[in-house]
């Protein structure tokens, strides 16, 4: 029987360069990650959201969170979701919405990071040209963007950030981000 | 520069990948070669508001027809390419 | 310890507690914490600090700002040495080290001045005249002996230690400069509530009101300006950014600033770079950059001991510095006398006030107190060998000598507005000022206020500060309160123009950086270089580091008079960014080395690394190249040996880099169709197909497999180099031509490990992780999913190297465990790793096109494709690939190629000729665009298109490589050399 051991991106690669006063690294483990596009019948999709997760799915670059997931307008009528429950995480989505929307996993495709403390928003001030203040970058904001070339979708946890970005740049990723939060203590939790 | 993106918000330059004239319009299956000919090569270059085609690529990746003033780089307005 | 000879014994806004130490040109000396390096050297008695750039001329400091054309010093030392720096903006830190530039072998005696060239040798258009002819010399002769002789400092020749960083802020208004103005700008629109950014380049926040005894509000101005730094400050919608020069204004209120972060220090602080780059975006934002003053051109202008009145201020009051012992002045404008008051009142002596102007009003007059003054009079020539001696006064009554080691000069002010052109503005000229104003078409939402404005009292500037302030949170959507105005005094600012002293008999300099001079400009004029962008180019005016900020207006105000027209119809150069000198390692920030770009590695690179993979960069991609194993002479020996195992036994190779787009909705197939040049709608679910796409244009743009894994969900994979190209192509394809149909898309090349297991053995080490992939159950071209070990595997039945072969798939997480996985389940068949090298040679044996022959040049036709291309229905490149060229029968063709000597090596790139036929342009017939070596057949063998090459199997042809000096002969073939029949997939 074949057992295959999953490998986070950034498994090895956070290595703390401080006492995490200014800003704390998190890679949090066990995340699904799923791209929704909804079909051509946007009611239908809308209301199977709402039966089966609760939620109003506005086609904007917005967070709507529910208790189990994470859903971020990535692009017109996309979705990126995130949340708990693994392996089976995209399967289970696409059983919910079939007939309404398709579901790609990506549980594979994105390394994820939290970004927290008091100094998270100037780390990411050296790599994202996103304007996160809160006038501009709201409670439930996402940014589908870039940090030095590397693509990064960008929305708020408490005290900080959660960042995804491509699993295969991660190690140059931590190259940006390590360097620019060594001023401010990087800790990794 | 800074882009509008109708979905993303204002963006940076960077963000984006630039194709041309937005005027252009693929000619159908029945069209002759001069026709297809002009699609492919034939832009104007107006000096002014230009209709472009630019595609987000780093954000929400939709194509958008921008407005473009050629003369000053100021950019007018943004819109989804897609009805 | 000394405090130096030239500092006054109280006052300036230094520290006078806290002492460094540093060294200049070896010797070791003192200033105190707020010193610029300028202001320490001159404390210290050192008027000269640099030999100039092409007469290596001794100079001295001339200003006390970023404008400063003359004391440029090499600062620090080893790999941190950095040349060019400004004496003026150095900030003095303890240990610091610095160094006079150009100069050989010591600032006192320097050979270059000794022995320079005499007469002309350097007059404007030196270089295009005198290094023509011969083209060898200049490499040879001229440019080493100029590079000996000249240039501007020595780079350090070594890595900088140090990091660079890149940063992005926001805000609603953005001010650029921390003088009276901007300081009022910025709180006025602080108070309102925007988020406000203040950048001053300097380290204390004041600009000029550092500079000045006048007084705001009944306190002195440096006061009143700390006291609006601590409110600034204290506003949480306020970010004071000092050290921070703006360099350059971009579209749509887009800003660039240079941040000096630890260029103040011995070395940066853990963790924090020496400067950071920003980009601000801005909604609004002023401008208040101030003026600068000034030099007047006349003989001698340049000796050590001349310096800008204004300066001679700074130094005075800020610094607490005497210029000299004995100080005259020389100017044309009523604001210069102030210079001759605070002298008085520090207690220099003040030997004479000589202005150019016939009256001046007696309040004015008064300010110099019992000196003498010379109305009506200019200096025509300063004397001196090493620094300032004397002068030579040219006055109605004639020509007097007068004694004095110092001279302050004042030819005006300039209103500061590069940024304000950056987009393209035109400045225009003012009567009044004497001066250029701000352009009529400023970048939108930028406006100017303060001396940069042309208001240039500290109560215009105050008032104007603050109007702009509020106009600019206004704009932004704050309501700004009007502040009350501060009390300020209204200076006098009169001025009557006076570029250039016409009695001068001695070298006059108009441009001290690039050592341009009165008769340069003549010369350029009687040559025909009138207009000014030539007047620039001709004699390199304003073309040194400092971008002429003291010299560009004195000169083209001399060449409209040179010309016979006004300033305003001679008109400005164009100002463009950077408005500050900006070192390549901050624009560069983290991208340095192997970080220039991102590096992406595949799923199973670490899995890879620990079998010994060499790795290779394939665009962004680091892909495992090849494997060695111990005994291995040459990369060949292990290429081959990885290529025959896969002919043999089976290897194991990460595709993973391959794009891969996820294409859902009912209408996949009809878009396939469109996009492909050969039918994809008939695919059945579970099947997969080789498919081609076209550019409109009618060439090949990319190939690649899709496979129909549901009735509405399918999967292309792409060409690792063209993944994002297709990807952006087919969103084009979906969003703007076709949106009606129903495709839906998702990049998920991130999301799939995939690996090709190749060779006989492939089904048998398959069927040890997922059970039997006979080809009952996995027949050619089958897409099936497995479950392994409760992961859903894709398996694809593809072949690249012509053997039995598959893909197998699986959500990137688990891509390193499967391949030791894969590893495991190969032993005892003879499972080896292979690289892409090998990958490479297998592909060449069977013909299969690759990065290499989809170049963007060729068609379908041209890959031995054209049968692909669908008749039946319309697809993007259909009728442009029908073009006569592209169907040309002459045309290169694919071909296949083996050197006839077996043991030589061709190089792709090379160019085919007939056997005897001259190696010209017109006897090309095509090139050869892949080379392996071939196990299989035990020779060299290559791809590359010949014309009607498929006819012309057996003939023998030259392939000419001029660049790697190859010629060769090959035989052309048929593109597949091995197994031509194909049988080995199903075997
Ligand atoms: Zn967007």
């Amino acid at each position: 029987m074949v057992d295959l051991a999953a490998r986070s991106a950034f498994d090895g690669l956070l290595l703390p360069i401080g006492t995490g006063q200014g800003v704390t690294v998190h890679e949090p483990a066990g995340l699904g990650v799923a791209t929704i596009l909804a079909g051509p019948d946007r009611a239908a999709f809308a209301a199977r959201v709402r039966d089966m997760f609760a939620a109003t799915l506005s086609s904007g670059s917005m967070h709507i969170a529910t208790p189990a997931i994470s859903f971020l307008g990535t692009s017109r009528n996309v979705w990126l979701a995130v949340g708990a429950g693994g392996s089976t995480f995209a399967a289970d989505l696409a059983r919910s919405l079939a007939g309404v929307g398709e579901v790609a996993d990506q549980s594979g495709a994105y390394g994820i990071l939290d970004l927290t403390g008091p100094n998270a928003m100037a780390v990411l001030a050296k790599g994202l040209p996103i304007d996160l203040d809160s006038s501009a970058f709201a409670e439930d904001a996402v940014a589908v963007s870039h940090i030095e070339h590397i693509g990064v979708i960008v929305w708020r946890i408490p005290g900080g950030f959660r960042l995804a970005t491509p699993r295969s740049s991660a190690a140059s990723f931590w190259h940006w981000l390590s360097a620019s939060a060594a001023e401010y203590e990087l800790g990794v939790a | 520069m800074r882009i509008p993106c109708p979905f993303c918000g204002p963006r940076d330059l960077s963000e984006f990948a630039y194709l041309g004239d937005a005027a252009p319009v693929r000619p159908a299956e029945t069209s002759d070669a001069t026709a297809v000919f002009d699609y492919v090569y034939l832009r104007a270059n107006p000096a002014g508001p230009h209709r472009e085609r630019w595609y987000h690529a780093s954000g929400c990746r939709l194509w958008l027809t921008v407005t473009r003033d050629t003369r000053t780089h100021e950019v007018l307005f943004a819109e989804e390419a897609a009805p | 310890m000394s405090v130096g000879p030239y500092r006054l014994p109280t006052g300036g806004a230094i520290d006078r507690a806290q002492a460094l130490s540093f060294r200049f040109d070896g010797t070791s000396l003192t200033g105190f914490a707020g010193d610029t390096l300028a202001s320490a050297l001159l404390a210290n008695g050192h008027r000269v600090v640099g030999r100039s750039f092409k007469y290596h001329r001794p100079r001295g400091v001339l200003t006390a700002g970023p404008e400063e054309p003359n004391a440029l010093v090499e600062l620090r030392s080893g790999a941190r040495r950095e040349p060019n720096t400004k004496a003026t903006t150095a900030e003095l830190f303890d240990g610091l080290e610095a160094a006079s530039q150009n100069r050989w072998p010591s600032l006192r005696f320097d050979i270059g001045a000794a022995a320079r060239l005499a007469g002309s040798a350097a007059s404007a258009g030196f270089y295009y005249k005198t290094f023509m002819w011969p083209a060898a010399f200049w490499e040879k002769v001229y440019e080493p002996a100029i590079r000996r002789a000249a240039g501007l400092g020595r780079a350090s020749g070594v890595e900088d230690p140090d990091t660079y960083e890149k940063a992005f802020a926001f805000c609603d208004v953005l001010v650029i400069g921390g003088g009276p103005a901007g300081l009022i700008a910025a709180l006025t629109a602080g108070r309102s509530g925007a988020r406000v950014i203040l950048c001053d380049e300097d380290f204390v926040l004041g600009g000029r009101l550092n500079a000045e005894r006048t007084e705001i509000d009944g306190q002195p101005a440096a006061i009143w300006a700390a006291a609006i730094a601590t409110e600034l400050e204290a506003l949480p919608n306020v970010r004071v950014m000092r050290r921070t020069a703006v360099v350059g204004v971009y579209d749509g209120g887009t800003y660039a600033a240079l941040e000096r972060v630890a260029d103040h220090l011995l070395e940066p602080p853990f963790g924090q770079p020496r400067q950071r780059f920003w980009r601000i975006v801005a909604k609004t934002a002023v401008l208040a950059t101030g003026a600068v003053e000034r030099p007047i051109v006349f003989g001698g202008n340049d000796k050590p001991g001349v310096m800008m009145a204004g300066a001679v201020r700074t130094y005075l009051n800020r610094f607490s510095v005497a210029p000299g012992r004995r100080v005259a002045f020389f100017a044309n404008n009523d604001d210069a006398w102030t210079t001759a008051a605070d002298l008085r009142a520090a207690g220099v002596d003040l030997v004479a006030v000589i202005d150019s102007r016939a009256e001046v009003a007696d309040h004015i007059r008064a300010k110099a107190g019992n000196a003498r003054v010379e109305l009506s009079a200019a200096v025509a020539d300063a004397k001196g060998g090493y620094g300032l001696t004397s002068l030579q006064i040219a006055t109605p009554k004639g020509r007097i000598a007068l004694d004095a080691d110092a001279l302050a000069v004042s030819g005006g002010w300039n209103p500061q507005l590069g940024l304000a052109t950056h987009l393209g503005g035109k400045p225009q000229w003012s009567e009044r000022h004497a001066a250029f104003l701000l352009p009529a078409d400023l970048p939108a939402g930028l406006t100017v206020a303060g001396a940069a404005n042309g208001m240039m009292t500290t109560a215009e500037a105050l008032a104007d500060g603050a109007a702009k302030g509020a106009t600019a949170a206004d704009a932004a959507g704050f309501t700004a309160a009007p502040a009350p105005l501060p009390r300020a005094s209204d200076e006098s600012f009169a001025v009557a123009p006076l570029w250039q002293v016409a009695a001068s008999r001695t070298k006059a300099f108009v441009d001290f950086q690039n050592d341009v001079t009165a008769s340069d400009l003549a010369l350029s004029v009687r040559e025909g270089f009138t207009s000014v962008e030539h007047l620039k180019r001709y004699t390199t005016l304003g073309m040194a580091t400092d971008q002429g900020r003291t010299s560009n207006v004195n000169g083209l105000a001399m060449l409209a008079a040179l010309t016979g027209r006004g300033i305003a119809e001679t008109g400005a150069t164009r100002a463009r960014p950077p408005e500050r000198p900006v070192a390549f390692g901050a624009l560069a920030g983290l991208h340095r080395g192997k970080h220039l770009k991102p590096t992406r590695l595949t799923p199973s690179h670490r899995w890879a690394a620990s079998e010994g993979a060499v790795f290779i960069e394939a665009g962004p991609w680091l892909r495992a190249q090849w494997y060695p194993r111990p005994g291995e002479k040459t990369w060949l020996d292990s290429v081959s040996r990885e290529a025959a195992a896969v002919r043999s036994a089976v290897g194991i190779c990460d595709v993973s880099t391959l794009g891969k787009i996820a294409l859902f909705g009912r209408d996949v197939g009809a878009f396939l169709d469109r996009v492909y040049c050969n039918t994809f709608s008939t695919l059945p679910v579970g099947k997969l197909r080789y498919g081609l796409m076209l550019r409109e244009d009618g060439f090949v743009m990319d190939d690649g497999t899709t496979a129909r894994l549901s009735e509405n969900e399918w999967v292309m994979s792409t060409t690792t180099a063209n993944a994002a190209k297709v990807m952006h192509h087919l969103e084009l394809a979906r969003q703007v031509l076709w949106p009606q149909l129903d495709v839906r898309l998702a990049s998920v090349t991130e999301q799939w490990a995939q690996f090709a297991i190749a060779g006989p053995n492939a089904r048998a080490l398959l069927e040890r992780l997922l059970g039997d992939v006979s080809d009952e159950v996995v027949p050619y071209l089958a897409a099936r999913i497995f479950d392994l070990g409760g992961i859903p595997a894709r398996l694809f039945r593809v072949s690249f190297s012509g053997e039995r072969a598959y893909e197998i798939a699986v959500p990137a997480q688990y891509g390193d465990a499967l391949a030791h996985e894969l590893m495991w389940a190969g032993e005892g068949l003879g499972v080896t790793p292979y690289g892409t090298e090998a990958l490479g040679v297998l592909r060449i044996e069977k013909g299969h096109v690759a990065g290499n022959e989809l170049n963007g040049q060729t068609t379908a036709r041209d890959l031995g494709l054209g049968k692909m291309m669908s008749a039946k229905k319309d697809y993007i490149g259909r009728v442009m690939a029908a073009r006569p060229a592209l169907i040309d029968p002459d045309r290169p063709m694919l071909a296949g190629f083996r050197a006839v000597d077996p043991t030589k090596r061709p190089r792709a790139g090379a160019h085919f000729l007939k056997i005897g036929a001259p190696e010209t342009p017109e006897n090309d017939e095509g090139y050869l665009t892949s080379v392996a070596f071939s196990p299989a057949l035990n020779r060299w063998i290559g791809l590359g298109f010949i014309k009607r090459g498929p006819e012309r199997v057996g003939e023998r042809i030259r392939a000419y490589d001029r660049m790697q000096g190859g010629d060769l002969e090959l035989e052309i073939c048929a593109p597949v050399f091995v197994d031509p029949e194909g049988t080995r997939v199903h075997g």
